[in-house]
């Protein structure tokens, strides 16, 4: 025994036919037979990768297990099942500790189901020796980052199968052009992962859909009904006769078979008890009883609510002396469809009510805590509470609000610079006069002032210019409205995809160099981003000598490019179409660039 | 519902900051008289035009026409050769002008005199039309602002002028802008007549304010369809600083007023509960 080590689990155990003690400590696994040798015949290390073999509960007559190491195996006989789950917990969590990479045991597929509880070391299990607390911490750290970044990994995969345009981002972003890592790509899109995540872990509540069968038409004119197991508990679910009669006759000692039951079910009139065609239907005397039964639930059910309520206490608040006078105001159809106990025949309309009420129950929370309370209300006759009915919201006092009182200094000074504001009044008033001088001087000049509108008020020179400058503004709004929309038909398609990829890749790098600036560990990768950009831009100004031969040589499909070739005209005219089109994007990448520049 | 039954109403504000006129080598007395001859014109091409005149002052805004004339000076003989209600139209905001320059006191305590009472004329504005348009029954009265401003803008009025241009655009009322004098670009206005539907004009000799109006202001919200207007469509939209008034491309915004600033360390700002980083590339 090392000094560190720690005996974690003993019993007693035979290999080989021979009756001895297993010994599981936190560095190995050693047995040592019952005759007192000091010496471990059995000695592994857990360090040693080593498999674990467990038979079958069911299967297999005794308890045993067996170890396979470095080419050995060992098999132990125990005298319980409950032993052998404790070793392989035991096992599962020491080897997590010693043997990073590898948390997990490695299973065989004979490991029955029933053990598959402690297949995955939780890192809860917190270790009882404080000398290996720093070991396990940092192990528990790594798995539990390893177990996060292969449900990343699964959500990425998700997400871009979900998404065509994520997914062609990343195929050009990242597979393609090797522009940016996979990770630099996942980590601004965080919160993309974040959402889908979340709908993911979404719970999904009970189906609504009323449980029906129905029947797919093969090829031959066959008409195949597919029976799952999950339409078997809807079924159950909906029609409890149905499931009483199930357990009733399907069995090992019953009558009927699964199959024959469903069978049956599928050709009653229970089943089809909707549909028109009397013709095809048998009656069963099984489903008939259901159908009865059925109905008599149903009908009990409501009267048993109608007898409930008159036990309801009657709100004293109630006016009971009121008639139908009193309630004039509403105009609407009586319902006649909604009264019980008339007639056994359930219509479609209460069907779905019914199985509506019950899917809003199974979800809802607030129905079932109110129902108990109801319950208890009228178990302990409560008096009624009378207090919201006669308190008037205008005789209590006003709760202090909750708002934050924004302390602003001067509200004056909120929007406007006041230095810019104070020289822009001294502005205003000149050398020689002050505001007063002003005003007074307008007050004369206005007293009794009467326009002469008879005499000509415009000169002719003044005239001509004014026209001429509002036709001229005219031209310009009737160019950019008409011409200045560029006709894209027949934009050749090499331009356009170089066009696309150079967008794509430069507002990549931007937001890459925008998100890791000003941030103080991110220097390197904004210096990184800083570089592309500046390729970026290159790669912007080679458009210009995109020339159509080139492209042809290039591409491999150069025959088909043969017959989209366009005239030289068009494709100078394309290319400038193109610079235009980069333009945005040039701005931006020289706005980065020049911040870049004077940040270092 | 026919074109000939519309009446038009052309609610008109007329920014009569003084300090400002004086700075301008275009006399305020000119420029009224280019006004009045407009609203005559407006007035004259159909019977049921109406017009409305606010003027917007130094600290305060008031109405010239319509209001009852307080004092009785007004000359009460018939000009047998003139159309009468001209006649009436320009005398009333004539004096009314003149009432308005009497009382100095009250701009001259105004602190900022650079800037005239823009809001406060718009808010009425939009009243007046509200009230024609609940009281006329049939519904065919077809009412936009025209604003013929000197002054900058003030940004104490920044919140009330946005509030009024959502609620004129809410309204369909167009608020045509004519700028006769300013130096600076007048963002406020400028959006003003963009999300509106009307038109921004900048005039680069005020000599001719009567021809532009007539081009440019005088068709009613019917005819506009029809025909090319002049007007600047450029809008500048980019994120003013509200401290510096200079665009920015990087920036600060205050998560309680919304306001964009370009440091954190700008003094004016005494107000913080959170701080969002905004960037805008800048197209």
């Amino acid at each position: 025994m090392e000094v560190n080590e720690q005996k974690r689990f003993e019993t007693s155990a035979s290999y080989l036919k021979k009756p001895g003690r297993l010994t599981i400590t936190s560095k190995r696994l050693y047995w040592s037979p019952n005759n007192g040798e000091k010496q471990p015949i059995v000695n592994i290390l857990h360090s040693a990768p080593s498999k674990f073999f467990v038979g079958k509960e069911k299967v297999a007559q005794e308890p045993k297990f067996k170890i396979s190491t470095g080419g050995s195996d060992y098999t132990f006989s125990l005298s319980g099942w409950d032993r052998i789950q404790k070793i392989q917990e035991e096992l599962t969590t020491v080897k997590g500790r010693s043997a990073a990479p590898s948390p997990v045991a490695p299973r065989s597929a004979a490991a029955s189901p029933a053990h598959q509880r402690s297949s995955a070391p939780s890192p809860a299990s917190g270790s009882s020796s404080p000398a290996l607390r720093n070991g396990p911490q940092k192990v528990t750290n790594k798995t539990g980052a390893s177990l996060r970044n292969s449900d990343k990994h699964k959500l990425c995969m998700q997400l871009l199968l979900r998404d065509k345009n994520l997914s062609e981002q990343h195929r050009t972003l990242v597979l393609k052009e090797r522009c940016v890592t996979e990770d630099e790509f996942w980590e601004l899109r965080q919160d993309l992962l974040r959402d889908h995540e979340l709908q993911m872990k979404q719970k999904k509540g009970r189906s609504s859909v009323i449980p029906n069968i129905r029947p797919i038409t093969e090829e031959g004119g066959e008409t195949k009904i597919n029976i799952t197991p999950q339409l078997v508990q809807e079924i159950f679910d909906e029609y409890p006769r149905v499931k009483i009669a199930y357990e009733q006759n399907v069995g090992d000692n019953k009558p009927l078979g699964h199959k024959e039951f469903w069978k049956r079910y599928v050709q009653s009139r229970f089943n089809d008890r909707n549909r028109t065609n009397g013709s095809s239907v048998v009656n069963d005397d099984l489903f008939e009883k259901c159908w009865l039964e059925t109905e008599e639930d149903i009908n009990q059910e409501k009267e048993h609510r109608d007898h409930g309520r008159k036990r309801i206490k009657i709100s004293n608040l109630r006016d009971l002396s009121a008639t139908k006078e009193d309630h004039m105001e509403i105009e609407l159809e009586k319902d006649i469809t909604m009264r019980s106990g008339h007639g056994k025949i359930l219509s479609l309309i209460r069907r779905s009510n019914r199985h509506g009420e019950k899917i809003l129950e199974a979800s809802s929370s607030k129905t079932r805590i109110s129902k108990e309370k109801a319950k208890q209300n009228n178990q302990e006759h409560q008096n009624e509470d009378y207090m919201p009915y006669i308190t008037i919201d205008d005789l209590n006092d006003e709760k202090p609000e909750n708002a934050i009182r924004l302390e602003i200094h001067d509200q004056r000074e909120y929007f406007a610079s006041q230095k810019l504001e104070q020289g822009r009044d001294v502005e205003m008033t000149d050398s020689q006069n002050s505001p007063i001088d002003i005003l007074n001087e307008f007050k004369t000049d206005f007293v009794d002032w009467k326009p002469n509108l008879t005499v000509s008020l415009i000169s002719d020179k003044y005239a001509r210019k004014a026209t001429k400058k509002c036709n001229e503004l005219i031209k310009t709004k009737q160019h950019y409205a008409r011409e200045a929309i560029p006709n894209l038909e027949n934009f050749p398609s090499p331009i356009e995809k170089e066009v696309h990829l150079l967008h794509l890749l430069g507002n990549e790098y931007l937001r890459h160099f925008w998100a890791s600036w000003n941030s103080k560990d991110k220097t390197e990768k904004n210096k990184k981003m800083i570089e592309k950009l500046r390729g970026a831009l290159t790669r912007i100004n080679k458009i210009k000598k995109m020339s159509q031969d080139e492209e042809a040589l290039d591409s491999s499909q150069s025959s088909q490019n043969t017959d989209t070739r366009v005239n030289e005209l068009e494709w100078s005219k394309a290319i400038t179409l193109a610079e235009q089109m980069l333009k945005p994007l040039r701005d931006a990448i020289e706005i980065a660039l020049t911040r870049g520049r004077s940040h270092n | 519902m026919k074109v000939d039954e519309d009446a038009n109403l052309l609610v008109l504000i007329i920014d009569t900051n003084p300090i400002v006129w004086r700075k301008s080598n275009f006399s305020l007395k000119e420029a009224l008289r280019h006004i009045l001859v407009f609203i005559n014109a407006h007035l004259a091409l159909k019977h049921d035009n109406d017009v409305a005149i606010i003027a917007s002052h130094v600290g305060v805004s008031k109405f010239l026409y319509p209001i009852p004339m307080t004092h009785e000076n007004s000359d009460k003989t018939i000009f047998p050769n003139m159309y009468q209600k001209f006649r009436v139209i320009d005398e009333k905001v004539i004096a009314n002008m003149s009432a308005l320059f009497e009382d100095v006191d009250t701009p001259n305590n105004y602190p900022d005199k650079a800037s005239s009472m823009m809001a406060g004329a718009l808010s009425m504005a939009l009243c007046y039309i509200n009230r024609i348009t609940k009281a006329d029954e049939i519904g065919h009265v077809k009412s936009r602002i025209l604003i013929i401003s000197v002054s900058p803008d003030s940004p104490y009025q920044y919140i009330s002028i946005m509030n009024c241009i959502f609620s004129a655009q809410k309204l369909c009322i167009p608020i045509d802008v004519c700028k006769v004098y300013g130096s600076d670009t007048p963002v406020f206005l400028q959006q003003a007549s963009h999300i509106t539907g009307g038109k921004y004009l900048k005039l680069e000799m005020p000599q001719g304010l009567l021809q532009f109006l007539m081009i440019a202001f005088l068709p009613d919200r019917y005819n506009k369809k029809y025909l090319c207007l002049p007007g600047e469509e450029r809008v500048d939209f980019g994120a003013a600083c509200f401290c510096h008034k200079k665009i920015i491309d990087v920036g600060y915004v205050c998560s309680v007023c919304l306001s964009s600033i370009l440091n954190l360390i700008c003094d004016l700002f005494s107000v913080y509960q959170n701080v969002m980083i905004l960037f805008l590339n800048h197209l």
